[in-house]
């Protein structure tokens, strides 16, 4: 429930939002009114029409995925074959039954140029793990092995340019899974475009096609309906991937409300038929997820070029393998304000020559910042916050 | 369930930002400005003056060495070299803004050095110091291996820079590391006096939200404090990160035997930006609060960690050995400072301390 107070302010927020048409010639133009509801809850003859049960799945894969790749991080080594099965749910990996009864995988719904990306990862991280496992290797320019971050007795397992494997897996996937998913898939005309059947309701099911391609994208998302106004805001087990970098933004950039308010009034826009009230959404959603990306970018550089300055080379690898995923991930949006070549720039000069972390430097750093800021200018006045 | 049967339209909506409510850091009646331009004109600014004009006349003495290697142009040199990190210990607790922007400490300051890298580099004469794996191998560390080196006597230093098969690099290399030095810190001076002293002091840049002054001063200082200060100078030459196993050659000054000075002098710059010497510093925010007491014991907490720094005689790498409790006395006086400031004072001064070894994940 909304506290009285917040309902308040919803309210006059709304209101103040309303176009210069008035309700009733609204409702002339319309058929069906446009009903936003406060969650992202819908109902058809009583019985919930939201589903996005396969989205959560993926999710948890990749939180058994990272959490299995942290076991090489801790200094045992790991088998890439088992990373393997997670990706593409063969052979039962997972320690969740119902991951592995599940139908849903994430190879087949990750970038299709980047999927051999993540396999060869898996195996890197593998030889990696058995190394530090059997010889305690260190990292070194041009070595792969555990490195410490900061002072804390907190390990990480990197590759030779300094790549730390868990980050670049869990980042990547990120982008190339739940954004690809989001930008390319579900929120297209193919998708969710107005050929897309918004009449049937599917066989066995309680949404039309269409609704459901729209609880797709959000589920990909991964907050719950409720979003924010739960307490705590993000319970544990909602507490990762986007969800939880959305979330920690919200005191600096604010972006809650308006990317929720978006993907409700988006699935109320598609019960009502009002495409044009869903392709505003749909604008917005793709600015607000990939602002998200590009503040956490800055955000982790600014705390590598800290770390680069005290000379703390466990956090500045971990803190740049980050800040390298969420680069990564605006080059999902086809409608990045940030150039591919941009992007190609900063991942393969600015974070170190061909993407080699030890060649890192300040001043790579401050230029990547200053690109990113440049194409956002939303983030200019709080590079410095995030 | 509350439904709005509007037609809203997003668009124009743009981004609610929000950011900087800007409330005094605070919550006291106290000028911001004066406390952001005392700290910033007062104490900053003038200290990276010193250091900038310590390691221009560093590099013309390394320039005088390497032309005429004489046993008294070693000797002034070395006095050069201990006076530049005497001004360094004023800076290094200022690594944010344009400090960051070259990463000064990197440039600058890591230790230990590392010894064989810079042997390798000498041998080979091609390195990058741009690199990270030269950190440790450049920096006022490196000058004093190259200018001190393991048990040497002054005449088998000079033969090093002079009939040595690979003099001509090592003269390269001084030189090199020296320039990288006088150059980085020049631009971070250039850059607070060109615009950063500005944006430092701007009411934009008030209150004690992240990425407020008060608030990267604040992080900064306490992050150099607990990591540099407190286990780089002290805790690891000392074994309390190795189990009381000492490390004496990881001292700051090993190579010229005064490590404990440049620690008194640091310290007493910690003290300086905290009361803001006689103008306003945080103290004066603690005070207006009614917390009189968070600054006596932060007064007294300093004063206890230099009163422990006087008992312990140069070179620290002896005294380590000789009497490591004395050196371990000095970090105990250490923690307890870095645990007043990161709880009840920055709680006092409503500063998130936003630095962690790990982030959680």
């Amino acid at each position: 429930m909304l506290p009285a107070t917040k309902k308040i302010t919803l309210l006059l927020a709304l209101t103040a939002l309303i176009s210069t048409t008035s309700c009733d010639e609204d409702s002339d133009d319309n058929q069906l009114s446009l009903e936003v509801p406060e969650t992202y809850t819908f109902t058809r003859d009583g019985e919930s029409t939201v589903s996005f049960s396969g989205q959560t799945e993926r999710l948890d894969m990749v939180s058994e995925m990272k959490t299995y790749m942290k076991k090489g991080d801790a200094g045992e080594a790991i088998d890439a074959d088992v990373l393997l099965n997670m990706f593409a749910n063969e052979n039962s990996p997972f320690s969740a039954e119902a991951l592995n009864t599940s139908t849903k995988q994430i190879e087949n719904k990750t970038f299709a140029t980047d999927v051999q990306f993540f396999k060869d990862l898996f195996v890197a991280a593998e030889a990696v793990s058995i190394d530090v496992s059997d010889n305690s290797t260190s990292a070194e320019e041009g070595v792969a092995g555990t490195i410490e971050r900061g002072t804390g007795g907190t390990f990480i397992n990197v590759s030779e340019k300094g790549w730390e494997f868990t980050q670049i897996m869990e980042k990547g996937l990120m982008g190339a899974l739940m954004y690809n998913q989001i930008f390319n898939s579900y929120l297209t005309d193919e998708k969710i475009g107005e050929s897309v059947d918004n009449e049937t309701i599917v066989e066995g099911k309680n949404y039309t096609t269409l609704e459901h391609h729209w609880d797709e994208a959000f589920g990909y998302w991964g907050v719950p309906v409720d979003f924010p106004n739960g307490d705590p805001v993000l319970t544990d087990a909602y507490n990762r991937f986007w969800a939880n970098y959305t979330n920690g933004l919200d005191d600096i950039l604010g972006l809650n409300e308006p990317l929720m308010t978006a993907y409700i009034t988006g699935r109320a826009a598609i019960v009502a038929k009002d495409h044009e009230t869903k392709n505003e959404q749909v604008t917005t959603i793709y600015e607000l997820h990939e602002l998200v990306a590009a503040a956490k970018a800055v955000g982790y550089i600014n705390e590598a070029l800290n770390d680069l300055n005290v000379n703390d080379t466990g956090n500045l690898f971990h803190h740049l393998s980050e800040g390298y995923g969420f680069v990564k991930a605006i080059k999902y949006s086809p409608y990045a304000a940030l150039t591919t070549t941009q992007i190609e720039t900063i991942l393969t000069e600015n974070f170190g020559t061909d993407g080699d972390f030890w060649k890192v430097s300040a001043q790579g750093l401050t230029t990547a910042k200053s690109t990113i800021t440049s194409a956002y200018p939303k983030l200019a006045g709080v590079a410095d916050s995030l | 369930m509350t439904k709005y049967i509007f037609k809203i339209s997003i668009l124009g909506l743009g981004l609610s930002m929000a950011c900087n409510d800007n409330t005094s850091m605070r919550n006291v009646d106290l000028d911001e400005s004066a406390f952001l331009i005392n700290i910033g004109s007062n104490i900053i600014v003038p200290a990276y003056e010193d250091l900038v004009s310590e390691v221009e006349t560093l590099h013309a003495s390394v320039g005088t060495f390497t032309e005429s290697p004489t046993v008294i142009n070693l000797s002034s040199l070395r006095t050069q070299l201990k006076a530049a990190r005497l001004s360094w210990q004023a800076v290094n607790m200022l690594g944010f803004g344009p400090a960051a922007d070259v990463s000064l400490t990197a440039q600058a300051n890591i230790f230990p050095v590392d010894k064989n890298q810079i042997e390798k580099n000498i041998e080979s004469a091609t390195y990058d110091l741009g690199s990270l794996s030269n950190n440790d191998a450049k920096g006022f560390p490196g000058i004093a291996f190259l200018i001190y080196g393991d048990d040497k006597t002054d005449e088998q230093i000079i033969e090093l820079f002079t009939t040595d098969a690979n003099a001509q690099n090592r003269i390269q290399y001084l030189k090199d590391i020296s320039a990288n030095m006088e150059s980085s810190a020049k631009a971070v001076l250039q850059a607070w006096e060109s615009e950063y002293l500005v944006q430092f002091t701007a009411s934009s840049s008030y209150g004690s939200s992240v990425g407020s002054s008060a608030s990267q001063l604040f992080n900064t200082m306490v992050q150099t404090y607990e990591r540099q200060t407190r286990d780089g100078k002290i805790a690891i030459p000392v074994g309390v990160r190795t189990n009381g196993e000492i490390i004496p050659t990881s001292t700051e000054a090993y190579y010229g035997g005064y490590s404990a000075e440049l620690a008194i002098a640091n310290i007493q710059q910690y003290r300086s930006i905290f009361t803001g010497n006689t103008a306003a510093g945080f103290d004066d925010y603690l005070i207006a609060h009614g917390r009189e007491d968070l600054v006596a014991e932060a007064i007294e907490n300093f004063d206890a960690v230099l009163a422990k720094l006087a008992l312990v005689s140069d070179p620290l790498s002896d005294h380590i050995i000789n009497d490591q409790a004395a050196v371990e006395a000095v970090f105990i006086a250490m923690q307890e400072l870095v645990n007043l400031l990161k709880t009840d004072i920055a709680s006092q001064l409503s500063i998130e301390i936003t630095f962690t070894d790990t982030d959680g994940d």
